[in-house]
C-alpha cells in the first residue's frame, strides 16, 4: 500500500541530498516501531492517569513505580480483589501476559 | 504466500459483502422466505425495506416497509411478510393490507437477535411477488448497558390519526399498546423460562370494513408499534382492535376520522 | 520520550525546509498565503477537529514521530468540552473549568494549530481547503469532526429554534444560554430534556444533565421539576440512574419512554411546547432539545458517510472504508460497540495516530486496543461509570474483552470515590488531551 505513495521515494532523495544516512532514518523508524505496540496498548491508562502515567492527581500515578508492584496490583484487580471501583473492569479486559507489558511499560515511564 | 491468499480472499469477501446490498438477493437460501415466495419468480428492487445498518438495541429495530404500487380493489398489494433469518422464529411480522389503505407503506419497531439480513415479501392481488432485503448489524453500545425494568401490561392503546384527511388520500396512522410480547424463549431473573404470552393480532376497520389485520410473531417489540396508512373516502369510526393469543383477551381503540 | 528531542525534531525540520527552499522536489501550494511544504517531514498529516480525537491524534503523531508534519485545524482558540457541561449547567464548576487551548500542541510537540474551519476536502487530489480559502495538501488526514444535528428531523427544530430551546450538545455559548435560561425561571417551572434515539453523542450524557439540572433545582428552586421525553425505552446506565434519582431528587425527574409517549415529534421553541408522538402537548419553562445526529459536515463534503449519515471506519486502524488516506475518529464514526465518547475518540485518535506513524514507515500498525470509562454524576459526591476494553479480533472486527457498570448496590462511599475519580478523569485526560493543568 505504501509504494505507492510518491512521496516516499522523493522523501528519500530529499535527505539523502542533505548528506543525511538512509540507514540512519530507518534505524529511528524501526526504535519508534518497537514502542508502538506498547504505547497502544497502554493507550487507554492515559485516560484517568495522564500522559504516560505520569499524572499525579486525584487518581494515583503509575509512572516509574516498580514492574512487580504494578503486575501485582493489576492481576489483584483482575481477579475482584483489592476493592477496586473500576479496575477490576479495565483490568478484566487484558490477558495476563498483557497486564505483563503493561505493568513494565508503566515501570519504565 | 499464505499471507497473500488471505487478503485476496479477505478482499473478495469485502468485495461480496459489499455487492449483497439489500436488493433482495439471496432469499432463495432461507427456507422460511421461499416458503413464503411460493411458485412464482420475484421481483428484486421494487419493494424497499429500511432499516439501520447499525442498531445499538437489538430489541427494538425500526423497521419500514414500502412499495409504489396501485393500491385499487383491481389490482393492491394484500400482503408484506418479514422473516429475520437468525432469528430463533424466523417469522417476524404479517401485514394483510386492503385498497382502503390507499398506499403500501407499513412500518413497526421488531426485535433482531443478532447481525443478518432480514427479508420482506410482497404479494399482489394480481399474483406479482416482490422480495427485498435489509442487513443489520446488531451491537450493544458500551455505555448503553441497561438494566430490566418493569414488565408492561396490556393495555394503554395509543392512536394517532393523521392530520388533515382529505377524501380518499393517505393519512398516515400510529398505533401503540402496552404488552410484554413475552417470547417463551426467555429466562427470568430466577433462570426459569418465563411463560410466553403474546399479542396475535392488530385488526384495524373502518365503518365495519377491515383495512388492516396485522400478524406479530415473538419478533415483535414489547409494547407493539405499528405506522401505516389510511384513505377513507368519507368521514366514519376506525376501531382499532388488539387480541392476545391463549387467553383472547383484546383491547380495542374507536376513533373519529373527520375528512377536513 | 523528552521533551528536548521534539524540540530538536521542530528545529531540524524547519531549517530543512528552509535549506531546501524553491528547489524542493515536492508540489507546494498556496493559494491564499500558507504554504504547505512537506520539506523534509516524513509525512504531511492534517488534522480537523482539535477535540478529544483530534487534539490527541495529533500529540501522538508527534510523539510517535517527531518528523511527521502535523497540522491541527481547529476554528476555536478556546475548546469547551461537553464532557463536565452538565456540572456547569449543576452550577458545582465554571466554563472556564472546562476550557482548553493549543498551546501545548504548538509549543511542546511542535504541532502547527490553524484557527480556520475546515470547508472542503478533496480526498482525490488530497488537499483540505479552510474558511479563509487556503489550501492544505496532505499525505494523510485524521478528521475528528464531531457532529452535526439533522434540523427538522424533528418538526420545527430547525436552525434558528436553538436560540429558544437550547441543545447545548455543542458546548460553549449554548452551554451559557440553558444555564441562564435555568437561572431565569421562575421556581415551580418545568424543564423539559427532548432525548433522541440510538446513536447519538454520548449516551448517559442527557440523564447526567436531567441528574445535575435536578441538582440546581435542588438548591435553588425546591419546587421545579425535570420532565425527560425520550424516544427510546431503554437508556445508558438506566438503572442506576434511576436508583440514584428515588434517593436524591425523588418525584423531582420524571421519565417518559418511548412506549410511554415520550417521542417528540414537533417542537415550537419560540412558546417552548413540545408535541409527541401520539399528540400530547407538553409545555416546558425551559426546553432543552437534544436532536437527531450525524456526523460533521466536513465528513459528508469529503464523501467518506455512509447513507446513516455517520462515518464506516476499519476498526484496526480507523481508516474511513470510503477514502484512502482518510482516518476518522470519535463521535462521527460508526464504531459500536465503542459509544460515542470523549473517552472513545481519544482511543481511537491514539489508534488511527499509531497506525499512520507504522504506515508512514512502511510497516504493518499495530493490533488496535481501545479504552473507554464512561463516568456521570447524580450528585456532586455521587458517581457511576461504566467501563469496557476493546480489541480488534483477528477478523480486524472489534471485539469486548471486558465491561460493566457499577455496581448496583454500593455504599455512599463507593458512589463518592466514583465521584473523585470521574473528576480524576476530566483532570487526566484533559492533561493528556490538550495539556491542561488544574
Amino acid at each position: 500500500m505504501n509504494n505507492h505513495l510518491p512521496w516516499k521515494s522523493a522523501c528519500l532523495t530529499a535527505v539523502l541530498a542533505l548528506g543525511v544516512s538512509a540507514g540512519a532514518l530507518a534505524d529511528s523508524h524501526s526504535a519508534d516501531l518497537d514502542h508502538l505496540a506498547d504505547e497502544v496498548l497502554a493507550g487507554g491508562c492515559a485516560g484517568c492517569h495522564g500522559t504516560d502515567g505520569a499524572l499525579s492527581g486525584l487518581v494515583p500515578a503509575i509512572a516509574g513505580r516498580p514492574a512487580e508492584e504494578l503486575e501485582a496490583l493489576l492481576l489483584q484487580y483482575k481477579n475482584g480483589e483489592g476493592n477496586p471501583t473500576v479496575m477490576d473492569r479495565i483490568a478484566g479486559g487484558f490477558t495476563d501476559e498483557e497486564l505483563t507489558r503493561l505493568a513494565e511499560f508503566f515501570a519504565n515511564r | 504466500m499464505r499471507k497473500i491468499q488471505f487478503a485476496l480472499l479477505f478482499a473478495l469477501s469485502v468485495l461480496l459483502a459489499g455487492a449483497a446490498v439489500a436488493d433482495g438477493s439471496g432469499w432463495d437460501r432461507h427456507d422460511a422466505v421461499r416458503e413464503a415466495v411460493g411458485d412464482a419468480t420475484p421481483q428484486l428492487g421494487q419493494l424497499r425495506m429500511q432499516m439501520p445498518s447499525v442498531s445499538e438495541d437489538g430489541s427494538a429495530v425500526p423497521l419500514e416497509i414500502s412499495i409504489d404500487h396501485p393500491m385499487t380493489d383491481g389490482d393492491y398489494i394484500e400482503s408484506i411478510r418479514v422473516f429475520a433469518t437468525a432469528n430463533p422464529n424466523p417469522e417476524v411480522v404479517d401485514f394483510y393490507l386492503t385498497p382502503l389503505m390507499g398506499r403500501a407503506e407499513v412500518s413497526s419497531r421488531v426485535r433482531v437477535n443478532e447481525s443478518q439480513t432480514l427479508y420482506a415479501v410482497a404479494h399482489s392481488s394480481s399474483g406479482d411477488v416482490f422480495v427485498a432485503s435489509s442487513d443489520v448489524r446488531v451491537t450493544v453500545g458500551g455505555c448503553l448497558m441497561t438494566s430490566d425494568d418493569d414488565i408492561a401490561e396490556f393495555g394503554q392503546p395509543r392512536v394517532a390519526p393523521p392530520r388533515n384527511l382529505a377524501a380518499g388520500q393517505p393519512g398516515e396512522v400510529r398505533t401503540l399498546v402496552t404488552h410484554p410480547m413475552e417470547t417463551g424463549l426467555r429466562e427470568g431473573p430466577d433462570g426459569e423460562l418465563l411463560p410466553r404470552r403474546m399479542i396475535d393480532t392488530l385488526i384495524v376497520e373502518f365503518e365495519g370494513d377491515t383495512v388492516l389485520t396485522v400478524k406479530m410473531h415473538t419478533a415483535v417489540s414489547e409494547n407493539p408499534y405499528m405506522r401505516f396508512f389510511m384513505a377513507p373516502e368519507t368521514s366514519g369510526n376506525a376501531v382499532f382492535r388488539w387480541t392476545e393469543e391463549e387467553s383472547g383477551d383484546t383491547v380495542e381503540e374507536q376513533m373519529a376520522f373527520n375528512l377536513s | 520520550m523528552s521533551n528536548d528531542k521534539k524540540n530538536l525534531g521542530a528545529v531540524s525540520r524547519r531549517s530543512l525546509i528552509k535549506g531546501l527552499g524553491a528547489a524542493s522536489v515536492l508540489p507546494m501550494v498556496s493559494a491564499c498565503g500558507t504554504m504547505t511544504g512537506r520539506g523534509s517531514a516524513d509525512a504531511r498529516v492534517v488534522v480537523i477537529g482539535g477535540g478529544f480525537g483530534g487534539a490527541t491524534a495529533a500529540k501522538y503523531l508527534k510523539r510517535g514521530n517527531p518528523n511527521l508534519d502535523v497540522t491541527l485545524v481547529e476554528p476555536a482558540e478556546v475548546f469547551y468540552t461537553c464532557p463536565f457541561s452538565n456540572l456547569y449547567l449543576g452550577g458545582i464548576r465554571e466554563m472556564n473549568e472546562i476550557a482548553h487551548n493549543y498551546d501545548e500542541l504548538k509549543d511542546v510537540y511542535g504541532v502547527q494549530v490553524i484557527h480556520q474551519l475546515a470547508q472542503d476536502v478533496d480526498p482525490v487530489a488530497h488537499t483540505v481547503t479552510l474558511g479563509d480559502g487556503t489550501t492544505l495538501i496532505y499525505d494523510k488526514l485524521v478528521m475528528s469532526p464531531g457532529i452535526d444535528f439533522r434540523w427538522n428531523e424533528i418538526e420545527g427544530y430547525d436552525q434558528a429554534a436553538p436560540q429558544y430551546a437550547p441543545h447545548a450538545w455543542q458546548a460553549g455559548e449554548q452551554t451559557r444560554l440553558l444555564r441562564r435560561q435555568l437561572e431565569g425561571m421562575d421556581d415551580g417551572g418545568v424543564f423539559v430534556l427532548v432525548a433522541p434515539d440510538n446513536p447519538f453523542r454520548c449516551p448517559p450524557g442527557p440523564y447526567e444533565r436531567a441528574s445535575m439540572v435536578a441538582h440546581y433545582f435542588s438548591q435553588h428552586k425546591p419546587n421545579s421539576k425535570v420532565l425527560i421525553l425520550d424516544a427510546k425505552d431503554n437508556f445508558s446506565k438506566q438503572g442506576l440512574f434511576t436508583a440514584g434519582w428515588n434517593e436524591f431528587y425523588g418525584n423531582r425527574i420524571e421519565w417518559v419512554g418511548l412506549s410511554g409517549d415520550g417521542r417528540v415529534m414537533r417542537v415550537d421553541a419560540v412558546r417552548r411546547e413540545v408535541e409527541t408522538e401520539f399528540g400530547t402537548l407538553h409545555q416546558a419553562d425551559v426546553l432543552n432539545v437534544v436532536p437527531p445526529q450525524k456526523a460533521g459536515m466536513i465528513a459528508e463534503r469529503a464523501g467518506v458517510t455512509d447513507d446513516s449519515g455517520w462515518v464506516p471506519v476499519n476498526p484496526a486502524t480507523f481508516a474511513a472504508t470510503m477514502a484512502d488516506d482518510i482516518y476518522v475518529v470519535g463521535d462521527a464514526t460508526i464504531a459500536a460497540p465503542m459509544p460515542k465518547s470523549g473517552f472513545s475518540a481519544s482511543s481511537q485518535g491514539k489508534v488511527a495516530a499509531a497506525a499512520i506513524i507504522a504506515e508512514v514507515a512502511g510497516e504493518t500498525p499495530p493490533p488496535a486496543y481501545f479504552t473507554n470509562t464512561c463516568y456521570s454524576l447524580i450528585a456532586p459526591d455521587y458517581g457511576i461509570s461504566v467501563a469496557a476494553i476493546y480489541k480488534t479480533d483477528s477478523s480486524g472486527e472489534v471485539e469486548v474483552t471486558s465491561s460493566g457498570l457499577s455496581p448496583a448496590e454500593a455504599d455512599r462511599s463507593t458512589r463518592a470515590l466514583e465521584a473523585q475519580y470521574a473528576r480524576g478523569w476530566y483532570e487526566a485526560i484533559a492533561q493528556d488531551t490538550w495539556g491542561t493543568r488544574y
